[in-house]
């Protein structure tokens, strides 16, 4: 009692100085609680009781009185002065459970504290006992309520008020309503661009007399919240749900399930808006454009070279002699081209393509020039046609007893042989000038040979040739 | 212009809040004292902690302050959850001429984004969640819950903070003076 009496002289002492403050300016008048609520918690329960024993709990029949003990802890060092009482329950949308301060009706009117003031020392414990009459036209079922332990105010500038309610269930036997619903129920999306899943919070209300012990799941995801959905409560039900990557409309059935059949099932959806799939649509796009590009500027590459080997072909294929030939020869010099070089190019190119008829013809032109091209010849000769193969042929036995040397260890194909109907002997070569290309062992002194325009025409080996495009 | 400076109105002294009028009509006033003495800390207990202070600023037409909520829990036993509430009566103005009031809907409290902790995290402690923010007129705000694991049950320990603010604007015209209030903060198991 002297710590009562203390704080309420300093009470006092601090309402004369919010009086003289008032002419000051305002700028930190505070208050504080200098000590926390007491604990309570039911003296006579169990842990196969409801909540573990953690809540009250009474059976009475209509018009019966029972007694409970309710024990009160003061963790503080000092003492304090606590009143007791009994107070309906009520409970908000989020199921979040409040006292009800105004008129009771239900279990806050039916009992009382046989001592509803007590003091509790410094770090003591106490047990103090209430009664509970059930009126005789109490509902068959469970009726909630709370005990209420108040500790006394700390007075100040505010005044704050600590107390500490425990529930109290009241179970009038007797046929009673089994019934719940499903009273709200919202979905958190865990990310706003790439969710991957989305939280679901459920509200249960009990809205029968009988405790259920409900199973919610949602898009067959158990839910994790209280076991028992006691009477006229609300109680919440949180389930993690797997979010589809590509977002949209999801669907999201929310079913409960409670001993007896009850069933309560809603047809809930949720919109995540499909960012993941519209980035992977625009990747999709991009990745195609990138490939459509490349696919046509390769295309456009090969068309280019096969442009070149035509216009080469064109080139070589048009002799000096010819009236075109003049013109031809003024392209090539015009576009700097050496003919010979411009047909080793071209039978370069030929290799790389493998163009069986490029090669043939090339290798016919080159040896037309004058230059040495019994290794053309002799390359394009097994895959030729009859009718180029006897001009390959012509052309290798022109080269004399190398050119016939060489046919000996060449393939050729019998009937090809037939079709010329002469054996590989070295017949006489044309009159005409041999041309030698450069050797590699004596550059400086290249054989020159006059062509149309007075072209100086160097025509490597094909060593050097194979070199050459190894360089390349 | 406001009439009330709220730098002279707000003297906020001692009211007791009458609570659960209802069961307490025929209540017996006796007092009695407990003599048992209980080793620390104690086991099997639940309780809301000391109120750090309350200290109203003032800023233009509103004075506001922080407010922390603690609840210790040590070896609690249950497995169904449990709440903090806090609500507020009117500011009823003390002064004479006394009658003018600010409705606690202009006292309004701000829960701190990201504030609820609970020590330590684990199996043995409950999960906090965070409260709502809103006037604290009628029922209050939730300041925070706690959701108990109830298959790791083994009996639970911890501290549970959150951490928020209390505004307090006075309406236009409102009569300068002292007024006073009293917020109870419910903890309910």
């Amino acid at each position: 009692m002297k710590g009562r009496s203390g704080r309420l002289g300093k009470a006092a002492a601090l309402g004369a100085a919010t009086l003289l403050l008032a002419s000051i300016p305002f700028r930190a008048l505070s208050q504080e609680a200098k000590f926390g609520s007491v604990s309570l918690k039911p003296a006579d329960t169990g842990t196969k009781d409801p909540n573990l024993g953690g809540w009250f709990v009474l059976q009475l029949g209509r018009g019966e009185t029972g007694r409970l003990r309710a024990r009160i802890t003061n963790v503080d060092d000092v003492p304090q002065h606590v009143r007791l009482h009994l107070a309906d329950l009520t409970f908000d949308r989020n199921g979040t459970a409040a006292v009800n301060d105004g008129v009771q009706k239900d279990v806050g009117a039916w009992g009382r504290f046989l001592v509803p003031d007590i003091v509790v020392g410094p770090k003591a414990e106490v047990e103090a006992t209430f009664e509970v009459t059930a009126p005789p036209d109490a509902e068959s079922g469970d009726h909630v309520g709370v005990v209420v332990a108040v500790s006394d105010p700390d007075p100040g500038n505010l005044t704050f008020v600590l107390r500490t309610a425990t529930r109290l269930y009241v179970t009038i036997p007797g046929e009673a309503k089994k019934a719940f619903e499903i009273d709200d129920f919202n979905f958190d999306l865990d990310s706003w661009l790439f969710p991957k899943e989305a939280s679901a919070t459920i509200i249960l209300k009990n809205t029968g007399r009988i405790r259920l012990q409900p199973k919610v799941s949602v898009r067959n995801t158990p839910a994790e919240g209280a076991d028992v959905l006691l009477s006229q409560s609300r109680e919440k039900y949180i389930a993690d749900v797997k979010v589809p990557w590509h977002g949209g409309l999801i669907k999201m059935p929310i079913e409960a399930r409670s001993e007896g059949g009850l069933i309560r099932r809603v047809n809930a959806s949720k919109f995540v808006f499909p960012f993941a799939l519209i980035l992977v649509l625009v990747l999709t796009a991009g990745l195609a454009w990138l490939v459509r590009k490349w696919w046509t500027a390769r295309g456009s590459r090969l068309a280019a070279v096969h442009a070149d080997i035509r216009r080469l072909e064109t080139l070589i294929v048009q002799r000096p002699a010819t009236p075109a030939q003049s013109e031809v020869a003024e392209v090539a010099s015009d576009e700097g081209l050496d003919e010979v070089q411009a047909l080793l190019a071209a039978l370069k190119r030929a290799r790389r393509t493998q163009s069986q008829e490029s090669l043939e013809r090339l290798a016919l032109a080159l040896h037309q020039t004058g230059t040495n091209s019994p290794e053309y010849l002799l390359e394009a000769l097994p895959k030729s046609d009859l009718q180029r193969g006897e001009e390959h042929l012509e052309a290798i036995r022109s080269y004399g007893p190398a050119g016939v040397d060489a046919l000996k260890s060449a393939e050729i194909p019998p009937e090809l042989i037939a079709a010329s109907g002469k054996p590989p002997t070295a017949p006489p070569r044309p009159a005409r000038t041999k041309k030698k290309p450069p050797s590699r062992s004596n550059p400086k002194k290249p054989e020159r040979k006059t062509v149309p325009k007075s072209r100086v025409i160097l025509s490597p080996s094909k060593k050097e040739m194979d070199e050459d495009e190894k360089h390349t | 212009m406001k009439k009330v400076k709220l730098s002279v109105v707000l003297a906020l002294a001692l009211s007791v809040s009458l609570i659960g009028t209802g069961a307490q009509a025929d209540t017996h006033t006796a007092t009695i004292t407990a003599t048992a003495t209980l080793g620390t800390p104690a086991v099997g207990t639940r309780t809301l902690s000391t109120i750090p202070a309350v200290a109203l600023v003032t800023s233009g037409s509103t004075a506001s302050s922080s407010f922390t909520v603690s609840v210790v829990e040590v070896a609690a036993a249950g497995i169904n959850g449990w709440f903090v509430t806090a609500n507020s009566g009117d500011f009823a103005k003390t002064d004479l001429p006394a009658g003018a009031s600010i409705a606690a809907s202009n006292f309004v409290y701000s829960r701190t984004s990201g504030s609820e902790t609970a020590t330590p995290a684990g199996t043995l402690s409950g999960t906090i969640n965070p409260g709502s923010s809103g006037p604290l007129d009628g029922n209050g705000q939730t300041l925070f819950s706690v959701s108990e694991d109830p298959n790791s049950f083994t009996g639970y320990s911890g501290t549970y903070t959150s951490l928020g603010t209390v505004t307090l604007t006075p309406p236009a015209g409102t009569t300068v003076g002292i007024y006073t209030a009293t917020v109870t903060i419910t903890l309910v198991a």
